[in-house]
């Protein structure tokens, strides 16, 4: 319950410091209903079945998330680290354990699957 | 090379729209912390106008004006209601922001309240998106449990509550009398401005219809300025604008751009070309109420001005892109076909009036027309647009006008020659087994309504009457025997 904007202003203030350690790493998949019609919803739980195999789940989280825009290339997966991102897609149910262990294993930025970036938004 | 730049979109595909944290994390909340202590309901209607921001919907209505309006009213009862009725054929983002950022949403509704002296809102959402409703549905319940949403929100005395109302799928739902109809429980149809809304709207009180993407520009201005808003797009219309690239085009999907972003850039740059190394043709925007621009014309800045100094609209972003394939005049018939279907009837140069039209069309595609049939498109068009009761009507022959305008000799070709160049009108041609069949049967084998005859090694023919122009045989044929040529049952 936030009494006044004060207290919402500390509280984003609190969730921005902590978050982004430089191990941790967010994986997002698009989830609009343009992502799930893809498949996107095997793809996170192929991704979390393969992170729990790898035995990782302890520094990375899965996230749902909306849609990035790109319907050509649902699903979409971003991986987060540090401050950093990629953006990958088209990532299938077989494509999951290639991603995790390209991407969330090694720190790869180059793979077949990454989408060149092409917008800004104006929160950056 | 052009980049997007994301306003509206710009949580989208970032955040986890059922976590309400990660709202908070991109500052969410804050526009509504500031207005309720730092900003009069005055400031926040200046802010607005000042930003000159316009109604995403389509019209292009200034926000600002439609708000200033309703706060001047003097009603212990208004109400805000965001049109989420998104109805035209290849637009969707207004379900993407309502998916991905359901709180931008909420807190955007709330300022408006706030402006206007609102304490309840609707959201007008069509039962087709089952997805962007519950988490909606979701987002309203955690806002309310944070003190976000409901009575004496952040501690001041100012209460707003949201609700659902759900659309069943009319698309003069879309505008907003009728929307307004809906929400009341009766039939979504139409009545006559004035009064306007924001003068008497829903149960008869002032209120306010703003589209998703409007609202969710509101936040962003607030905290930024209107100046920063400004700085952004052309002069007379500032901010970006979300368009769905669909059609024949690479890149699908949603982009968010600057106003004043060419045609070519959008279409080249972001949308990655035409595929399969076609050439485009035209672009088609403002959905049943917008028209075709041409290639020639591609090279515009795109805004609300130079749509309609163009024939067509800005609409609620929808952008088709159409290949040397298409039929223009098929295009446009495809459009007024579904004007015809969603036509609630009310008035009769909508009702009557487009249903004749359609048939006027169906003349020319399927090669009856006569050299009359272009002169009665014109003054029907131009009697259902002049004595139409809503925007549906009034706008419904603009496929059509546009069309007729940029591509007359397409008409033409249509009419005079009983010719369609790109083999989409199927009276207008036929396919025929040429000599160098070598009679392999494969066509006929794959023919599905079996109207191909020949003996094995023999010449094969087309049975014309019974032929549907499907295309398979042109497809399977391995020694190019069968043509496409003008010609059918009417030429």
């Amino acid at each position: 319950m936030f009494k006044n904007p004060e207290e919402l202003k500390n509280y984003s203030d609190k969730l921005k410091s902590e978050g982004e350690c430089c191990e941790c790493v967010q994986v997002l998949v698009g989830m609009s209903s343009c992502g799930i019609a893809a498949g996107a919803k095997e793809v996170m739980q192929a991704i979390q079945d393969i992170i729990v195999q790898r035995d990782i789940q302890g520094c990375v989280q899965v996230k749902q998330t909306g849609c990035v825009g790109m319907c050509y290339k649902e699903p979409t997966v971003e991986i987060k680290r540090g401050g950093e991102s990629v953006l990958l897609g088209p990532v299938t149910v077989e494509d999951a354990e290639n991603v995790v262990d390209m991407h969330i294993g090694n720190e790869l930025k180059v793979s077949k699957y990454v989408i060149p970036r092409n917008f800004k938004s104006c929160l950056d | 090379m052009i980049e997007q730049y994301r306003v509206v979109l710009r949580n989208c595909g970032v955040i986890d729209p059922d976590n309400l944290d990660d709202y908070i994390k991109q500052d969410g909340y804050q526009a509504l912390g500031k207005v309720l202590t730092e900003m009069s309901p005055a400031d926040v209607v200046d802010e607005i106008e000042g930003a000159g921001l316009r109604g995403r919907g389509g019209g292009g209505f200034p926000t600002g004006i439609k708000w200033k309006i309703a706060a001047q009213q003097e009603n212990d009862t208004k109400y805000v209601v965001c049109n989420a009725d998104e109805g035209d054929p290849g637009a969707f983002m207004d379900r993407s922001v309502i998916e991905g950022d359901p709180h931008s949403l909420i807190e955007a509704m709330t300022i408006a309240g706030y402006a206007i002296g609102a304490s309840m809102g609707y959201v007008y959402v069509r039962a087709e998106y089952p997805l962007a409703i519950e988490r909606l549905n979701r987002a309203i319940c955690k806002a309310k449990e944070e003190g976000l949403l409901g009575d004496n929100i952040f501690g001041t005395d100012f209460s707003f509550d949201l609700q659902i109302k759900f659309g069943a799928g009319a698309f003069v739902c879309g505008e907003e009398t009728s929307l307004i109809h809906s929400i009341e429980g009766y039939r979504g149809e139409p009545t006559t401005k004035p009064p306007f809304p924001a003068v008497e709207g829903l149960f008869g009180k002032p209120t306010i219809v703003n589209n998703v993407e409007t609202f969710a520009n509101v936040p962003a201005i607030i905290l930024k300025g209107k100046d920063w808003f400004r700085s952004i797009g052309t002069k007379t219309s500032p901010g970006t604008k979300v368009f769905a690239l669909a059609g024949k085009i690479n890149n699908t999907g949603l982009i968010e751009v600057p106003m004043g972003t060419t045609i070519n850039q959008i279409i080249n740059e972001i949308g990655g070309g035409v595929p399969n190394g076609k050439k485009p043709k035209a672009i088609q925007t403002g959905g049943p109420s917008g028209g075709c621009i041409p290639v020639e014309y591609f090279n515009t800045a795109i805004d609300y001005e130079s749509l309609k100094a163009l024939e067509s609209m800005m609409g609620s972003g929808g952008m088709i892109v159409l290949d040397e394939d298409t039929c223009i005049v098929d295009t446009a018939k495809f459009y007024l076909d579904f004007t015809v279907e969603e036509s609630c009837g009310k008035c009769t140069p909508c009702r009557i009036g487009n249903k004749r039209l359609l048939e006027l069309l169906e003349t020319v595609t399927n090669g009856t027309a006569d050299e009359n049939t272009i002169n009665d498109i014109r003054s029907l068009s131009q009697v259902i647009k002049d004595t139409s009761l809503c925007g549906l009507g009034q706008t419904s022959p603009n496929p059509v006008l546009s069309t007729l305008k940029f591509f007359p000799h397409e008409y033409k070709e249509h009419i005079e020659d009983k010719k369609c160049s790109a083999f989409v009108c199927k009276e207008l041609y036929q396919y025929v087994i040429n000599d160098t069949c070598v009679g392999c049967t494969l066509c006929a084998k794959k023919c599905p309504v079996n109207c191909i005859e020949g003996d094995k090694k023999e010449k094969h023919t087309i049975v014309q009457e019974d032929c549907i122009k499907c295309g398979k045989c042109f497809e399977v044929c391995k020694f190019n025997s069968v043509d496409r040529v003008p010609g059918g049952s009417n030429v």
